[in-house]
């Protein structure tokens, strides 16, 4: 194999020819059509233009000098095509008419997701007409487009229509309409649950907050298996503090079943009371002191006067009395807690 | 083969991709080993090659006997052998990157030296 030095082709010539390109015009927007164009050389370098660009080449191919483009046209008006070799000028022209389609009304069969809870999809198989879209609207006289695949997810009950449109026009066709659909929304909060603490060992009696109007609570229990549906639910005895006791979620009228919220029930102690003496020295006070950690603190005389209610965990007393001291925390309530002071 | 200019003439092809003959005649002329002219259309289109490497060897074109000639043209490539057997005259010219691979194989019914 001898290796000489490399030069790029030369075209030498390349002439315009009397051989025409051929294929249908008039011709509807959307339809793929083949244009023939009959040389009379190979030509390795060769390209076929539209102009405006009212269509695309989406293949072109040679069999021997005869040269083929499938064109489909996508906007109504008119357009050149060209066939040219080598980056010349075309050597072939044709004029193409492009007609829009009429805006047929669609026809479709409608076929519905079988869920109960959450959107409904609302499918069909059928095709468009080419140059034709459909689109989905909300009512019957809609212009949206901005969905025209197969299937729609419906989040609100009603009816939906399908409406043609043609690409490269705004005329509307009537509507084809849907059945009336029901949706149920998901559930999608977590219940709010009270109720989950208490003073000592003892009973709770859980309530549920937050699910859609009308709604219920579903309970579980720390195994996650169903216990019963209602707004409250009483649990048995709990002595100690305890990480998911029990489950709840929220179920809506439609039956729809929302996320779990995991239960913690809290057992917190009673306070204690505290003080430097137990006697009240003369023109002198006393400060009652009780375990810290509670949301609120109430101190009470023995008349069951509010003497103070409060976050912080002492009070100064100023005369004999038997005292007594009420906490909460997270919703529960201790019993009261007694400390006597006297003169 | 190496050094004369040969003119070949060719009655028409048949394209190998497609299988389809065409009558179309064209002419190769081929300039030693350094360029080939490729005239198609009655002189309306003709390409012309720097030939980058030729094999061989065959050196009387009246005799049995085969001679490749290769050259590029940016993305596309390509080879024109012309060869002689008991048949005749045949030009295969391959040409791969353009807008079409070309594969086609040429009747050349005369030569003649220029």
């Amino acid at each position: 194999m001898k290796i000489f030095s490399l030069l790029a082709a030369l075209l030498l010539s390349v002439s315009i020819s009397s051989a025409q390109i051929t294929g249908s015009t008039p011709v509807t927007a959307g339809q793929t059509v083949q244009y023939t164009y009959v040389g009379s050389a190979v030509y390795f370098y060769y390209s076929w233009s539209v102009s405006p660009q009212n269509g695309n080449v989406i293949s072109d191919t040679r069999s021997g000098t005869t040269y083929y483009a499938s064109i489909t046209w996508t906007n109504s008006g008119s357009s050149t095509i060209g066939f040219s070799a080598y980056g010349q000028a075309p050597m072939a022209t044709k004029v193409i008419t492009i007609n829009c389609p009429n805006a047929t009304n669609p026809v479709a069969t409608f076929s519905y997701s079988s869920n109960t809870c959450g959107d409904k999809i609302i499918s069909y198989t059928a095709t468009p007409p080419t140059g034709i879209s459909w689109y989905w609207q909300t009512s019957s006289t809609g212009t949206l487009t901005t969905n025209a695949t197969k299937s729609f997810a419906a989040s609100t009950s009603g009816i939906y229509y399908l409406r043609a449109k043609p690409n490269c026009s705004s005329t509307w066709s009537s509507a084809l309409a849907t059945a009336n659909v029901t949706v149920n929304p998901n559930v999608t909060t977590a219940p709010t649950i009270s109720g989950n603490a208490r003073f000592g060992a003892g009973t709770v009696t859980l309530a549920g907050s937050g699910a859609p109007a009308g709604g219920n609570y579903r309970w579980h229990n720390a195994s996650n298996v169903f216990q019963s549906t209602g707004l409250t639910y009483t649990a048995g005895v709990v002595s100690a503090t305890t990480p998911n006791y029990m489950f709840a979620s929220a179920v809506s009228t439609a039956g729809c079943i929302g996320p779990q919220t995991a239960i913690t029930i809290a057992i917190y102690s009673d306070p204690v009371i505290t003080a430097p003496n137990t006697v009240l020295p003369k023109d002198a006070q006393v400060v009652l002191t009780a375990t810290t950690g509670y949301d609120q603190y109430t101190w009470r005389n023995s008349a069951n006067d509010i003497l103070s209610i409060s976050a912080t965990n002492t009070y100064t007393a100023t005369m004999a009395d038997t005292y007594s001291l009420v906490v909460t925390k997270t919703g529960a309530t201790s019993l009261p807690v007694r400390f006597t002071i006297v003169d | 083969m190496s050094k004369e200019t040969i003119q070949w003439n060719a009655s028409g092809f048949k394209d190998l991709d497609t299988n389809e003959t065409v009558a179309n005649a064209c002419q190769f002329i081929t300039y030693g080993t350094s360029k080939i002219k490729w005239i198609q259309d009655e002189g309306r289109a003709v390409v012309e090659w720097g030939v980058a490497a030729t094999s061989g060897p065959w050196t009387d074109a009246s005799k049995n006997g085969a001679y490749k000639y290769s050259f590029k043209d940016g993305a596309m490539s390509g080879t024109l052998t012309m060869k002689k057997d008991a048949n005749g005259w045949v030009a295969e010219l391959i040409l791969t990157g353009g807008s079409n691979d070309i594969h086609l194989q040429y009747t050349v019914s005369s030569i003649q030296k220029i």
